[in-house]
């Protein structure tokens, strides 16, 4: 199932607190190897840094380590400042990693900065050498992004926080392994989308009866605007009907004197009359109102005098073609004046400050523009004023004086027609008509005052096109109702369905990995004294609330590398397992049992650091185990330590600051414990 | 300058001059002169600017803007905002504005104009800094006009009459009164007798 596998081929330290030598691990058969260091020599640091060198979060992101459980946890900088070589510390160190990933290189870079207290991380592979983490192939980077490497360092201590809920979050280490934040990053991702999207309306958090409200008032503003459409494009076959229902009345009213034969002559007369006022008053109107309107000089003849007294003053100001205002805040921006001198902070001010007393060039549009008008309309004129004064005076005169007349007339048309009908007994419908009339006239009045209305701008309230617009805006303001509605509804969905399938994968990942755990351990340890029942923060044992311990410290280790064998096997990835002092608490039958079941492990790839006194009844039982199998190739025996007063005589003539050895006598016979004065 | 760039230069003037109004108008003015006037206006599909503009020729013609917060010209209401005034008026509009500034410069600085006092009005009247084309001292100005003429319009008796009955009766004569005043013959002609006239003809 091990798609990829992951091997530890060695290491390369310099000016760091572990021996300054490099162990090559590359044998090509060995599967264990033993490293024997006294203690004081850098065992755990190199332990450290290799787990340093897989943690997969950038050093930039890092806050805080925990390599020592029993211990709090120390900051990167306070790490990386125990890092130096006691002796002549250096200014610079560096730790190298090789390992093989799926049989090809892979060297992590652990370059350290003890000036800035600084640790830069990088990695060779494929070719590439001290490449970032980035630019790293996607399969390497989702090996170290899974974390599994984490699960590589394995000590009493580690395998016992397992089982402790404090110092192990193993429902984490399962999500994180099984790549389950893809779905905690798509909510992520789709909470940065939606408050994106919120940001853009106005209409935050919408609910429904907002909606409905919106709809409403949407519904209420099309129906208004339908109704003022209907009444424009009704208003004109109205007014149409009232006119032709006027003139059927007048026709009506004609017609009660039109029986009267010996008075026609006079009837006609009097109309034609009217017909004739009727037409020169149209006239001279149809001359004074554009006068009225289009010419200002005509209102009042001392106009043309002030605006020909504009235009003189705005001779003087003397417009130039050029925008003065521009120019000057064009200079301002410039690093040199014209003359080439440099413009100081000062000038600067002084010079935008200056160009407040030019115009600029839209300024100029709008005087050029009215001294044209004064140019062409206005002064060619400049002797009539009063002419054109009294021209308009005299179309209104004539104007009114027709108006007048054909009132005149109509009245006496009026007398005339009621005499008539007086004469003929008619005289009710004569004033019904004349009534009707007068009401028909004002409702066409009113009719043209509605028409007007409505077409009108949108600045009218009884416009269509004010209705238009408040259409529009009642629209615009449900869609973003809607859409922030919508945006609502849908991301809270997408928020229960994530957590929901987030929920369930964990629970049958859990179960799957508590069933492989405890199969996986059963085989190891014969029995099912570790057998978990679940996986939470940490492995929970069976009947765990009984036991008064969670088992012997082989048991212990057992279960975690059943654990994580499980994980291996599940997420494809191969570990190799480095393993600090298995035995050092151990008696020893523990010790014997621990060796037969690393022995048993057929692990490929396990490292294991011990001091001097875990040989006995550890080291020596795997050697059984190894001669007893003819597989002694497949154990390797590495001793290494620094130089110091007790292990100086090892160097001889060697002048470098550490020692390593991969013979077995060696090993054998080393005999110091501890560097420190004391120990032997 | 050629002819082809002066007439863009005019164009984009006109446009910028046409474009963006915002006029206001009295509603006590505008609700007498409905009173006064009946029936339509000169031009039929305008009424409301047709009102504007007479009273606007008569504030003009008074020589004096009132101030907007005149309580005897009442609550102003703002119309036409954003819209061009009725094609029948446009040919007037720039000249209009030239009064308007000519009002301004002759109030702040008599007769004697000196050219960057003249600068200073001009820009504080029409500016090219805010999104309008003219400054909100002018439409100050130009609406303070339209309140003269609304207030000239409240003074006429209140007696209803079509158009062409008030040009008859009552627009000629203030129109006569107010010429005489401009000509400035020494014989001004002041309100009173303008009231008499009009009260003698009731």
């Amino acid at each position: 199932m091990a798609d990829n596998t992951l091997k530890i081929t060695g290491w390369k330290a310099d000016g760091l607190r572990c021996p300054e030598t490099i162990v090559d691990l590359s044998h090509s058969e060995s599967r264990i190897a033993f490293i024997q260091m006294p203690n004081g020599t850098g065992k755990t640091t190199t332990y450290n840094l290799i787990d340093f060198a897989f943690d997969k979060r950038p050093p930039e992101q890092i806050d805080e380590l925990q390599y020592d459980l029993t211990k709090d946890p120390i900051t990167l900088s306070k790490w990386i400042s125990g890092m130096p070589r006691r002796f002549n510390p250096p200014e610079q160190g560096t730790f190298e990693l090789y390992c093989e990933f799926n049989s090809k290189a892979l060297i992590i870079h652990l370059e350290f900065d003890f000036i800035l207290n600084k640790v830069i991380k990088s990695y060779t592979h494929g070719g590439q050498s001290k490449i970032k983490f980035s630019a790293l192939k996607a399969k390497v980077k989702r090996m170290i992004k899974s974390g599994i490497t984490s699960f590589m360092m394995l000590d009493g201590e580690r395998a016992q926080a397992f089982l402790n809920e404090s110092q192990h979050d193993a429902e984490d280490a399962i999500a994180s392994i099984h790549q389950m934040d893809v779905l905690t990053n798509v909510l992520r991702f789709a909470d940065m989308y939606y408050s994106a999207a919120m940001e853009k309306t106005t209409k935050k958090g919408a609910r429904r009866q907002e909606i409905t409200t919106a709809t409403n008032k949407q519904r209420k503003a099309e129906e208004s605007w339908n109704k003022l459409k209907q009444d424009k494009s009704e208003i004109g076959a109205k007014i149409a009907a009232k006119n032709q229902e006027l003139t059927d009345s007048i026709e009506e009213k004609d017609a009660l004197g039109a029986g009267n034969t010996a008075r026609q002559s006079e009837i006609q007369d009097l109309k034609d009359k009217i017909a004739e006022f009727r037409v020169s008053w149209h006239n001279e109107q149809n001359k004074q109102i554009p006068m009225m309107c289009d010419n200002v000089l005509a209102f009042s003849s001392g106009f043309g005098q002030e605006l020909l007294q504009l235009r003189d003053n705005l001779e003087k100001n003397k417009l130039p073609e050029s925008a003065g205002k521009e120019w000057f805040i064009e200079l301002s921006e410039q690093e040199k004046c014209v003359c080439g001198r440099p413009i100081e902070a000062t000038d600067r001010l002084h010079i935008q400050n200056h160009s407040a007393q030019y115009l600029s060039t839209n300024h100029q549009n709008i005087l050029n523009l009215i001294k044209s008008k004064i140019r062409e309309d206005i002064e060619p004129h400049s002797g009539d004023f009063e002419k054109m004064n009294k021209e308009l005076h005299n179309l209104v005169s004539e104007s009114s004086r027709n108006y007048q007349s054909m009132v005149a007339k109509q009245q006496d048309y009026d007398n005339l027609t009621e005499e008539i009908a007086k004469e003929s007994g008619r005289q009710d419908d004569l004033n019904n008509l004349v009534l009707k009339i007068s009401q028909l006239e004002s409702g066409i009045e009113d009719l043209e005052r509605e028409k007007a209305d409505l077409n009108a701008g949108a600045g009218n309230p009884k416009s269509v096109e004010y209705a238009r617009v408040q259409f529009k805006s009642a629209k615009d303001n449900l869609k973003q109702y809607t859409e922030a509605y919508t945006l609502v509804t849908r991301m809270t969905r997408l928020d229960d369905m994530i957590r929901t399938i987030y929920e369930r994968v964990r629970s049958e990942i859990s179960q799957k990995v508590t069933d492989e755990t405890n199969e996986t351990c059963r085989r190891i340890l014969g029995n099912d004294d570790m057998d978990i029942e679940s996986i939470g923060k940490s492995l929970v044992l069976k009947g765990s609330n009984d036991r008064e311990t969670g088992g012997s410290v082989g048991q212990t280790m057992v279960l975690a590398y059943s654990f994580i064998q499980v994980l291996n096997k599940q997420t494809g990835i191969q570990i190799p397992l480095i393993l600090d002092s298995p035995v050092g608490p151990a008696d020893t039958e523990n010790r014997k049992e621990i060796a037969d079941i690393l022995w048993n492990l057929g692990e490929r790839n396990l490292i294991i650091f011990i001091i001097n006194t875990e040989k006995n009844d550890f080291v020596d039982r795997i050697q059984d185990n190894a001669k007893s199998e003819s597989k002694e190739h497949e154990v390797m025996y590495i001793t290494q330590f620094k130089r110091n007063k007790k292990t100086e005589r090892f160097f001889g003539k060697d002048t470098r600051e550490g020692f390593i050895s991969y013979e077995s006598d060696f090993f054998d016979e080393f005999a110091i414990t501890s560097i420190s004065d004391g120990d032997e | 300058m050629n002819q082809i760039s002066l007439m863009s230069l005019r164009l984009q003037a006109y446009r910028m001059v046409m474009n963006k109004m915002s006029f206001d108008i009295s509603i006590t003015g505008e609700e007498e002169l409905s009173k006064r006037i009946l029936g339509r206006r000169p031009s039929s599909n305008a009424k409301v600017y047709d009102d504007y503009h007479l009273m606007l020729m008569l504030g003009l013609a008074a020589g004096r803007p009132t101030t907007k917060t005149n309580p005897d010209v009442g609550e102003i209401r703002n119309f036409y905002q954003g819209t061009s005034p009725p094609e029948n008026y446009r040919n007037s509009w720039p000249n209009i504005v030239g009064l308007v500034i000519n009002n301004v410069v002759r109030d702040e600085l008599g007769d004697e104009v000196e050219k960057s006092e003249l600068n200073a009005i001009i820009q504080t009247l029409v500016s090219n800094d805010a999104e309008d084309t003219f400054t909100s001292l002018f439409w100050e100005k130009i609406n303070g006009f339209a309140l003269t003429g609304a207030l000239k319009i409240i003074e006429i008796p209140n007696e209803p009459m079509t158009w062409d009955e008030f040009l008859h009766f009552r627009y000629l004569p203030l129109l006569e009164a107010l010429n005489e005043d401009k000509n400035g013959d020494g014989t001004t002609t002041s309100e009173e007798d303008l009231f008499e006239e009009w009260n003698s003809e009731d």
